[in-house]
């Protein structure tokens, strides 16, 4: 849990740096936002992970649109970090033992910081090269990639469905 | 969080960080979008499909009494699947009387691997038809995954808990014709003297009474009582009602293990033993003797539960059409004003029957007034009705459950009506 908390933070902190002078004092509310979090995460309140998710990304947009970024881009990161460290930790709160913690949590957070720094360097690089893009070849590019995306996530979950091995009496599957 | 919500959450961010970038036209959010893009379509191509391990179950026993400690181990094993992260977690009714060891555990779990969950666990009365383990499988991330029932069912009786009461001297008014160790009133073969009667040629000489034979100057010889086997009909008293006021579920248990030491030793003497369950229902098990009877008998008492039903509020609609006619019955219950017209009619159609009250310790000197006077009230209660059933004709056995129930129940045969 200590690993999910401090990466939330810092990638709240890196987000909320920038956007702190726009607004004063009112962005001093917003610090409500890691302090409800923590609170929820450490009482094992999964349905809290999402809308924390969502604050810290929304928090960095803003940070990006006044020309902040780089930690905009860290805050991402760091909050990816947070979501998927504190979703395991919560899954594994209802085990009594974990004998191969260490190891488990070793792999998850490379491969969770691994996924969401591939993506902060490719948006680095595109920030680096100023492609211009006219705006429909835009809207175009983003609708192809939503169609991609949820093409995946029908295929895997029509998978889910017809998997033979699974015989489960209750199953709660995953898409 | 499961995988479908995990990557419904993803998706719906990242809708929403495009669309914000796309209607304020700025490409610094847009690109902000990249790391949650790569993250959720990398994360779900390195997710792999999750399969449900192979699990077994191995119990010490099947069948125990209530104390005893049973030993539990869970073996669960990936035979050819993927499985990044499992977790296993034993049922909750095993697992929470749990005495020692893990009853979850959660370990990566390789091709070719397996886990051991090893615990011993000390169950209450009941029946336990257990399942399989709750198991819940995914990838790191937790993009996939997959949560239910892992199938390996087995069952586990644990019987109440008694100490023998030994042999139980019934004496009904009507026997069967199997040897036992019932009463017959009828003279013979036996050990427990009858009467005499004037010697006739055939007798055996050594049944001669001499000191009789002195007195009356004619041999007279012995009668001894034959020993038979009898119907014998058990019958728990499950109305809650009446169990609430002296506690509850525990006092319910002394007379659940009072039925089961009186139907072990009614079935050890070989008699048909008959149990009834009188409560919520009625749950019967029809008379029968040896090791199997003896069997159903603890089974069913395994599963009796209190509760109540508008039916079976009372004594009155005991189905005593059932029972032999002649035959013993013994009731177990703390009984309740109202009752003893049942019993005195089951007296009356000719059945020896037999009240068996356990009542629990005095209440501590803590308790409050009120309270103590409540107590004193239903005991008083109790008491005068069972100066009404003596009257009668009913054996009546009163059980401290802190002593030993054989020499109540033995006391309370001897006794004459």
């Amino acid at each position: 849990m200590i690993v999910a908390i401090a990466a939330y933070i810092a990638g709240f902190g890196l987000a909320w740096g920038p956007v702190i002078t726009h607004g004063f004092p009112w962005t001093l509310a917003l610090l409500i936002c890691p302090g409800v979090w923590i609170a929820a995460v450490t009482r094992g309140r999964g349905a809290a992970l999402a809308p924390g998710l969502y604050a810290v990304v929304a928090v960095a947009v803003w940070a990006a649109m006044v020309e902040a970024f780089l930690p905009a881009l860290g805050a991402v990161v760091l909050a990816l970090v947070a979501w998927d460290a504190a979703g395991l930790e919560l899954w594994m709160r209802k085990a009594e033992e974990a004998p191969d913690r260490p190891q488990i949590w070793r792999a998850m957070l490379l491969r969770s910081s691994g996924l969401a720094a591939a993506g902060a360097l490719v948006a680095l690089l595109f920030h680096q090269l100023e492609l211009s893009l006219p705006f429909w070849g835009l809207v175009g590019l983003l609708v192809a990639a939503w169609v991609a995306l949820a093409m995946l996530h029908r295929r895997s979950a029509r998978h889910d469905h017809t998997s033979p091995s699974h015989t489960g009496a209750d199953r709660k599957d995953s898409p | 969080m499961d995988g479908a919500r995990k990557v419904g959450g993803e998706l719906v961010l990242l809708a929403l960080v495009l669309f914000t970038g796309l209607v304020l036209a700025q490409p610094a959010v847009l690109l902000v979008a990249l790391p949650i893009a790569t993250h959720l379509t990398l994360g779900l191509a390195l997710a792999r499909q999750p399969t449900v391990p192979q699990v077994t179950r191995s119990l010490s026993t099947h069948r125990t009494h209530e104390g005893d400690i049973v030993e539990a181990e869970l073996s669960v094993r990936n035979a050819d699947g993927h499985l990044d992260l499992v977790m296993i977690s034993e049922e909750q009714k095993l697992a929470r009387h749990k005495a020692e060891g893990t009853t979850s555990l959660a370990a990566p779990l390789p091709i070719g691997g397996s886990v051991l969950l090893s615990y011993a666990t000390r169950p209450p009365r009941g029946f336990y038809p257990l399942e399989g383990p709750r198991t819940s499988v995914r990838d790191l991330l937790g993009f996939r995954s997959w949560e239910g029932t892992a199938a390996c069912p087995t069952r586990l009786w644990v019987f109440p808990r008694f100490d023998p009461v030994g042999r139980v001297g019934l004496s009904p008014r009507q026997t069967l014709s199997f040897p036992g160790s019932a009463r017959s009133r009828r003279g013979g073969e036996g050990v427990q003297f009858l009467a005499t009667r004037p010697y006739v040629p055939g007798d055996n000489l050594r049944r001669i009474n001499w000191k009789a034979l002195a007195r009356r100057n004619q041999p007279v010889v012995n009668l001894y009582e034959q020993e038979r086997a009898a119907n014998v009909t058990v019958v728990l008293d499950g109305r809650d009602r009446i169990y609430l006021p002296l506690g509850g579920q525990e006092p319910f248990e002394h007379a659940v293990r009072a039925c089961a030491a009186l139907c072990d030793s009614a079935v050890r003497d070989g008699h048909r033993t008959s149990l009834l369950l009188y409560g919520e229902r009625l749950e019967w098990v029809f008379y029968g003797s040896g090791r199997i009877q003896r069997e159903r008998l603890l089974q069913e008492l395994a599963r009796a539960n209190l509760g109540l039903s508008d039916a079976f509020s009372d004594l009155g609609n005991l189905p005593s059409r059932l029972f032999p006619s002649g035959s013993s019955v013994i009731i177990v219950s703390p009984f309740a004003p109202g009752d003893e017209e049942a019993l005195g009619l089951l007296r009356a159609r000719g059945y020896d029957v037999l009240a068996l009250v356990p009542i629990t310790s005095p209440p501590e000197k803590t308790e409050q007034e009120p309270v103590r006077l409540a107590r004193r009230l239903i005991a008083l209660e109790r008491e005068l009705m069972l100066q009404v059933l003596m009257s009668a004709g009913i054996r009546i056995a009163v059980w401290d459950v802190g002593h030993p129930l054989g020499p109540v129940i033995r006391n309370a045969w001897r006794r004459r009506q």
